[in-house]
């Protein structure tokens, strides 16, 4: 699905991500931990082509997309939910829904009441600015807006962020719901020990912007995670 | 109403512009010049006024898609390097302007006579000037309110990174703003081409205007727009009628100057504040 080969990117000429490499397989979560400032976001934006590659291939669906501008990954089928939720807080939360629907140019059939299904709470708000929400609902209109253009792959980057610990783990039962009835392959940034815990099948550990170690959710204890997430 | 559908039509273009792609196009009086020039020769040429204005038009927009290409798509949100970059547009298309056709050009009188209410006389060309104004306006409206070409680009103006990473292709939103920017510069410039003396200054006369009624309207391109043309139209022929047209600009550039100073973020910003304090007290 996903094919993160040797890649090496950052801001200007400031290297942040070296030479990582990290598959994912289709319908599978995988998460990828680390502290603050490890170079997470930076792997994802550099994935979306927010930022330039300096080195490396990122390869979609066996198709090479390290070249591709932003939007045309999109469309290709990438639903990235930014860190911080990223909605446009003019818009209300019906137009920002729409904003999704130029994801995935092959699949037109944006279903808006499958979302609503997910989060209702959207849905009682379609007309509201994205502005006036609360941290969770803007993480659920996030989440949303980039399943409306039915994915083939979904990045989240860091959901839970600013986000009360009762809903965190709401959000993380949708998303593993949306995986088991979509199929939908997920690319989870996180720092949330019960939301690595129960969402992924493998985990990537980064610091210093390389990868410094790899476990599937068998051997992926508490102290493992602990051990990674602890400055 | 006639300072209104002026301010209004030469304010929209560079309003859109500087809205949604952060550039500021000092060039916008030099295209609104362009658009009287292209209508002008039309007109000359033997084609109708209004195919002649919609040739202005559409060639102002041809000629800001090149600039676009050729120069603009590097200053996309950089406003001071755009200054620099449409001055020096605007130098070289108002001398060479002067070198290509002259200090000025003979086009033809204004059309459709006047009428009169009560004693005093109106030219019915300006009526339907002051009717395009508002009716540009309501279309605007719909376009940036109604379709997905506006939805779009409102998202683009509030986040261009998040726009891009949903499948927005941003950099063509850009080029499609600035050609929609200049054909209203070059609307404008078709329009007034029948009311003004045309040479290669004529949009100087446009530009002092245009950006006076786009700061004090604020960050809105469209009803900071409407809002300020609405209230400096009044503040200038209100002046202009009692006191003569150099009173007039003098009221209208100190109107500006207040309103600016009373309210920063001009009309726009102070709509959004009373809003979000309705809704604050509502709850």
């Amino acid at each position: 699905m996903l094919d993160i080969r040797n890649f090496t990117t950052g801001y200007n000429k400031i290297i942040v991500i070296r030479d990582i490499s990290i598959q994912v397989e289709k319908g599978k979560v995988v998460s990828i931990i680390g502290r603050n400032g490890v170079g997470k976001s930076t792997l994802m934006k550099g994935v979306m082509g927010l930022l330039p590659s300096s080195s490396g291939e990122i390869h979609f669906n066996n198709q090479d997309i390290t070249k591709l501008k932003t939007h045309s990954r999109a469309r290709l089928g990438i639903g990235y939910v930014p860190q911080g939720h990223g909605v446009f807080p003019n818009l209300t939360v019906e137009e920002n829904l729409r904003m999704g629907e130029s994801i995935n140019v092959k699949k037109k059939n944006n279903d808006f009441d499958v979302i609503y299904n997910y989060f209702p709470r959207i849905k009682e708000r379609l007309h509201q600015k994205a502005g006036t929400l609360s941290g969770g609902e803007r993480a659920q209109l996030s989440i949303g807006r980039a399943l409306i253009g039915t994915p083939d792959l979904l990045i989240l980057d860091e959901p839970s962020e600013g986000i009360q610990p009762n809903i965190i783990q709401s959000i993380g039962e949708i998303i593993r719901q949306i995986n088991k009835d979509l199929g939908l392959t997920v690319l989870l940034v996180e720092q949330h020990f019960g939301l690595i815990k129960s969402l992924a099948d493998t985990c990537y550990a980064i610091d210093k912007g390389r990868i410094i170690g790899e476990h599937t959710s068998d051997d992926l204890s508490s102290e493992i995670i602990q051990k990674y997430l602890t400055v | 109403m006639d300072s209104f559908s002026f301010l209004i039509l030469s304010a929209i273009g560079l309003a859109i512009i500087f809205g949604m792609m952060g550039v500021i196009n000092l060039a916008h009086g030099e295209f609104i010049m362009l658009g009287a020039y292209i209508t002008t020769l039309s007109c000359l040429a033997g084609v109708p006024i209004p195919i002649a204005i919609i040739l202005g038009s559409i060639g102002v927009g041809i000629f800001g898609f090149i600039v676009d290409k050729l120069i603009i798509r590097h200053l996309y949100g950089r406003p001071q390097d755009s200054v620099v970059a449409t001055w020096g547009i605007s130098l070289i298309m108002g001398q060479g302007m002067l070198i290509l056709m002259g200090p000025s050009l003979q086009g033809p009188s204004t059309p459709l006579g006047s009428f009169s209410v009560g004693g005093i006389n109106y030219s019915l060309y300006r009526l339907i000037l002051t009717i395009i104004a508002c009716l540009l306006v309501v279309l605007l409206y719909w376009v940036f309110m109604h379709t997905k070409f506006g939805l779009r680009s409102r998202a683009t103006m509030q986040n261009e990174e998040i726009a891009r990473s949903l499948g927005t292709n941003t950099s063509q939103m850009y080029t499609l703003t600035f050609v929609v920017g200049s054909m209203f510069a070059g609307l404008t410039g078709g329009l007034f081409s029948f009311t003004m003396t045309i040479g290669p200054t004529f949009g100087t006369g446009f530009l002092m205007e245009s950006f006076v009624t786009v700061i004090v309207g604020g960050a809105n391109p469209l009803i900071g727009t409407v809002m300020s043309g609405g209230t400096l139209g009044i503040v200038h022929s209100a002046l202009s009628y009692i006191f003569g047209t150099f009173i007039g600009r003098v009221g209208l550039l100190v109107a500006a100057i207040i309103f600016i100073r009373l309210w920063p973020t001009g009309f726009s910003g102070l709509l959004e504040k009373k809003i979000l304090r309705v809704k604050k007290t509502n709850g």
